[in-house]
């Protein structure tokens, strides 16, 4: 209610916490969709010969690249009703981040692939592995390694950016907080609890994210191994 | 039953203006070790890959085990489906190993057999350890690439074309990314495959190598085969001119100052 300058911090927390609850929706959301149309977009750019293939996924990339999130946003909410698509505010919030992220993720993806040694290659076709194979078995779990910094890096940025689907009147975090140092003038406070409520998330977040990299870099000495059905 | 298993008739290939097959005819019987040699640039690496198609070929045809692989006046012989069974009994052995670094050892070995052969877990690392036992490497089986030494890796890499129980094998200068004292190594694993009676087609710089192992050797240059015939006849008699000044330059460095002093 706004006016209500006696509410006290423990009042406005449990909304501020379903807000956060509603930004890790989004962001978990987008994400999924982020990694699909990442991985998709990827494979359909993997050779510019395949024009079918290549030229409208390149489109799409740069489109998305090159107009701003919030105007992706306001399409996927405001305009795309016009046309008979609506979706809720949270469905709107995440395809437009989810749609967004995967433009960025598929440049990742795609530049991850092409930097795996072309010996690689090579030595998958002469084994006589289908592509399919070599995809699965040789190159893709390569390039995860290459992509996996900056995919992570993807992750947390997106965490952050889906405020933006305040604008679309998702209530999400900053959202719930606008709310409530509207009606409580204790910005200062409802701000600060934000902030730390965005930390409390990213910065484990990234933690896990560098332990990670770090378990999967086979060139590590000291790294678990797996026993071989047979003995030696 | 005459027909050789691997037949090249007529390859010619080039790079832009760089001819690096003009004209080239090979045949390679079931048993054979066919060692080529001959300077840089002379087309041998070339030759090497278009005999599993890792590269095409402007015209001239090749016919491995009955199957034509390469024929670029077919629209069929280059078919994916057909390049990869072709490819499943050519094991190959490149210059710089291409190992898989996220495999071990092992799992280098048993990646194919699984994927191509279908075999099992079990079957491919039974066929896998007894491989790499014959390499010297049992101990090895459970580490990855970076942990090995360069004559491991090119080792385990053997071990790893072996596992497709290939009809032939084909080396791609096996030895020249290792260093001096790791190349004995991998020759005498070589050597072993050959009085194993395998099939191999071998690019080297080892000329005493090439001398022992060799029963035919097919000298190159700027993309012709310009001799070919038994070790001793051309080290010792060559027909051809270019040829003997290969082998002199090969046998003897010292005797070419001149050689090295422009190369300062």
């Amino acid at each position: 209610m706004p006016g209500t300058e006696d509410q006290s911090v423990a009042d406005w927390i449990p909304r501020l916490l379903e807000g956060l609850q509603l930004t890790v929706l989004l962001t978990l959301g987008g994400f999924a969709v982020a990694l699909v149309v990442g991985l998709v977009i990827a494979v359909m750019r993997l050779n510019p010969k395949l024009y079918v293939l290549y030229i409208p996924s390149t489109i799409f990339v740069e489109i998305f690249r090159g107009t701003p999130l919030l105007l992706q946003l306001f399409f996927a909410y405001f305009a795309l009703p016009s046309i008979g698509i609506s979706f809720s505010p949270l469905v709107a919030g995440i395809l437009g981040l989810g749609f967004n992220t995967g433009a960025y993720l598929s440049e990742i993806f795609r530049g991850s692939v092409l930097s795996v040694d072309k010996g690689q290659w090579e030595a998958t076709e002469a084994l006589g592995l289908s592509w399919g194979s070599s995809m699965r078995y040789a190159i893709l779990p390569q390039a995860f390694r290459i992509a996996l910094p900056p995919t992570g890096n993807y992750a947390v940025s997106l965490f952050k950016d889906s405020a933006l689907a305040a604008t679309v009147s998702v209530s999400e975090l900053l959202f719930t907080g606008q709310m409530i140092g509207a009606e409580t003038f204790q910005y200062m406070q409802v701000y600060a609890v934000i902030a730390l409520m965005y930390l409390a998330v990213s910065y484990p977040t990234s933690v896990a994210l560098r332990r990670l990299e770090r378990r999967i870099d086979t060139t590590r000495p000291g790294r678990k191994r797996r026993k071989a059905l047979v003995d030696a | 039953m005459t027909s050789p298993l691997i037949e090249a008739t007529h390859l010619v290939k080039s790079y832009g203006h760089v001819q690096a097959l003009d004209d080239v005819n090979l045949a390679v019987d079931a048993g054979e070790v066919v060692v080529i040699i001959g300077p840089s640039g002379s087309g041998k690496t070339s030759l090497i890959r278009t005999l599993n198609g890792l590269e095409t070929i402007d015209s001239g045809r090749i016919v491995v085990d009955g199957t034509c692989l390469q024929d670029p006046t077919e629209p069929t012989a280059m078919r994916r489906a057909v390049r990869q069974e072709v490819r499943r009994e050519l094991g190959m052995v490149f210059q710089r190993f291409n190992l898989f670094p996220h495999l071990t050892a092992l799992g280098n070995v048993t990646l194919a057999p699984q994927r191509v052969r279908g075999l099992s877990k079990r079957e491919a690392e039974e066929r896998g350890m007894s491989l790499l036992r014959d390499m010297g490497l049992e101990k090895k089986a459970l580490n990855f690439p970076h942990e090995l030494s360069g004559g491991q890796q090119q080792r385990v890499a053997i071990a790893r074309a072996l596992a497709m129980q290939p009809k032939a094998m084909l080396f791609d200068e096996a030895t020249s990314a290792l260093d001096p004292e790791l190349v004995g190594e991998v020759l005498r694993v070589m050597r072993k495959l050959a009085a194993d009676g395998m099939t191999m087609i071998i690019v080297t710089h080892e000329m005493h190598f090439a001398a022992q192992v060799a029963h035919r050797l097919v000298v190159m240059d700027e993309g012709r085969v310009i001799e070919t015939g038994e070790p001793q006849e051309v080290f010792n008699a060559p027909k051809e001119e270019r040829t003997a000044r290969f082998v002199r330059a090969v046998l003897e460095p010292e005797s070419m100052g001149g050689v090295a002093s422009e190369h300062r």
